[in-house]
């Protein structure tokens, strides 16, 4: 072997390495969600599901509050990206293209947010949902969730929007646009795929928050998905095995997206960072 | 093209953020650091006073807060830097890539996308001592006697960085791979024509061009390491030599009902945060100024 290919051996020999890494856990859930609660204490250890079984997840479906806890994951995490890019998305565009005053103090008003530790902010969300009687409801975590995704969503999309031509807008103006339409008709259009990346962005965001939704939430069916899983254990005394079916349920979103939007989560992270 | 006309468009185009943020945001921001002037226990709520500085002042004087200071710049320290090393080792492994690329990617990212919930709990099923896989494996490689209790004194923060390593060196891998595409072929062409080695060209152009990337990833992996919370809360509930700042504050303000203590010690970690952020983008700037 020459030292160029054995070169190359050793590369490949790492990047599989990596994807096993980073996939063996994975692994090790779906197995013990396919295994019965007895071959679990098996010595030694089968490392397959043996003999496989589909109860855990029937289990999982039938003995708990889950499918709505995974329905209430999806209403928050819906609201929460629309909301959050139906008034993070005007800001963003007036921060990339226009003149805006004090435009210093609104970003560290922004940057702020997004220091300041969630854990302090709760307690007095708590007590002003609570008088507006929204705990174990919708916008008690709709409403914080879009002022922790703000901040991303702008910075995403304020990048996104200085990337697209100044000429687009100046041609819509030149055609007798005021800006109000040119952002509507022309930009807005045009920002489709900076959109979609911040939309997924904030979806994952919502759909795996833990804290906000432990404190909001008290009775099993307003929880959402994290919680739920959390508490798991503790609440139904439920073997490992439905643990492990309900986690794998509350992957396969995220699979779905990481599958399928998987260059657009690379810019999302990437973006602002890129010269 | 701009003016009167465009900065008042900016204002109502604006407008709606500001206000969400104020409305939502500012009261409780500006309530913590109101609060935490205050001695106020909610079990006590008629017996609570004014007491200035007095809760920070206590604060510097706390053992445990301390302790749990020291704990979360540990824990940050580790984990940051192993993500660091290992991002690096998973951007140059991917960016080398020329079929296979997007499976290996997706895999990578797989980890970081996941709710932190369902990782910590995929990691305590891994370590767990009677049923975990990593105890069955040394078990069978013959390399353990008894099992091995990962979550309990001694390992359990080990056990904790390993599981935040796992879930969020993708992250960092992705940002340097973007610093990776954004040097240019030729430079590496270039110093091979000069005669320079691959750690030659590695020292020489890779890590100085990527300096700002570094910067980025470990400015965001260090605020959200010393805040971190849920990961601990699901693994060990703070037990075991585990306890960071933000798991400490959850104790004294939803436990202890300590509502002005607790303010104090969430005013302290904003600011510990803050001093953080500003260092490190000191270091970010004086990396990307030429030299």
């Amino acid at each position: 072997m020459t030292a160029r290919t054995r070169r190359g051996a050793w590369m490949w020999a790492a990047r599989v390495g990596l994807a096993v890494a980073a996939l063996v856990p994975f692994y090790w859930i779906a197995t013990v969600s396919l295994s019965t609660p007895q071959a679990l204490y098996k010595t030694p250890l089968d490392y397959y599901p043996n003999p496989p079984a589909l109860s855990n997840f029937t289990a999982v479906f039938a003995v708990s509050q889950f499918p709505r806890n995974v329905l209430n994951s999806l209403v928050v995490a819906s609201l929460t990206t629309l909301l959050t890019l139906a008034i993070g998305s005007p800001a963003a565009y007036a921060l990339a293209r226009l003149t805006v005053r004090r435009k210093s103090a609104i970003m560290a008003l922004f940057l702020g947010i997004a220091i300041f530790p969630a854990i302090g902010m709760i307690g007095p969300l708590y007590v002003g949902m609570a008088r507006l009687h929204l705990i174990n409801r919708y916008p008690a975590l709709v409403l914080p969730y879009t002022l922790l995704s703000l901040p991303l969503a702008v910075w995403i999309l304020t990048h996104f929007f200085s990337t697209l031509p100044r000429s687009l807008e100046d041609a819509a103006l030149v055609d007798g646009c005021t800006m109000t339409r040119a952002f509507f008709r022309i930009i807005l259009p045009l920002s489709a795929p900076g959109l979609l990346t911040a939309a997924i962005l904030i979806f994952i965001f919502a759909w795996n928050e833990f804290l906000f939704a432990l404190i909001m939430t008290s009775t099993p069916q307003s929880r959402t998905v994290p919680v739920a899983l959390a508490l798991f254990a503790g609440l139904h005394e439920l073997p490992w095995a439905t643990i492990a079916a309900a986690t794998v349920v509350s992957v396969l979103p995220v699979l779905a997206l990481v599958a399928l939007f998987q260059q657009r989560i690379v810019e999302g992270l990437t973006s602002g960072v890129e010269r | 093209m701009s003016g009167r006309g465009d900065t008042r468009l900016a204002a109502w185009l604006l407008a709606p953020s500001l206000a969400f943020v104020v409305v939502v945001g500012a009261f409780p921001v500006l309530s913590q650091f109101v609060l935490s002037l205050w001695r106020y226990n909610l079990k006590f709520a008629e017996e609570r006073a004014f007491v200035g500085l007095g809760n920070y002042a206590a604060l510097v004087r706390d053992a445990v807060f301390w302790r749990d200071l020291w704990q979360t710049t540990w824990f940050t320290g580790v984990s940051v830097s192993l993500e660091l090393a290992l991002g690096l080792a998973a951007a140059l492994l991917l960016h080398g890539m020329r079929r296979g690329r997007t499976a290996v990617t997706a895999s990578t990212i797989l980890p970081w996308a996941l709710p932190t919930v369902v990782a910590a709990t995929m990691w305590s099923l891994l370590l767990n001592d009677r049923i975990g896989l990593v105890n069955s494996v040394l078990g069978r490689l013959g390399l353990m006697g008894e099992p091995i209790v990962w979550l309990g004194p001694g390992l359990a923060m080990v056990s904790v960085i390993v599981a935040d390593v796992w879930k969020t060196t993708p992250f960092v891998a992705i940002i340097l791979l973007a610093g990776l595409k954004s040097i240019p072929r030729e430079y590496y062409e270039a110093a091979n024509l000069d005669g320079a080695g691959r750690w030659r060209s590695f020292t020489g152009i890779t890590l100085p061009l990527l300096k700002p990337f570094i910067a980025i990833a470990v400015l965001f992996r260090a605020m959200d390491a010393f805040r971190i919370f849920d990961l601990i809360w699901v693994l060990t509930g703070g037990a075991s030599g585990t306890e960071t700042v933000s798991v400490a504050i959850y104790r004294t303000l939803f436990r202890y009902s300590e509502l002005g203590y607790g303010s104090a010690m969430t005013v302290s970690l904003f600011f510990i945060v803050f001093a953080l952020s500003l260092l490190l983008i000191r270091s970010m700037k004086v990396a990307s100024e030429p030299r």
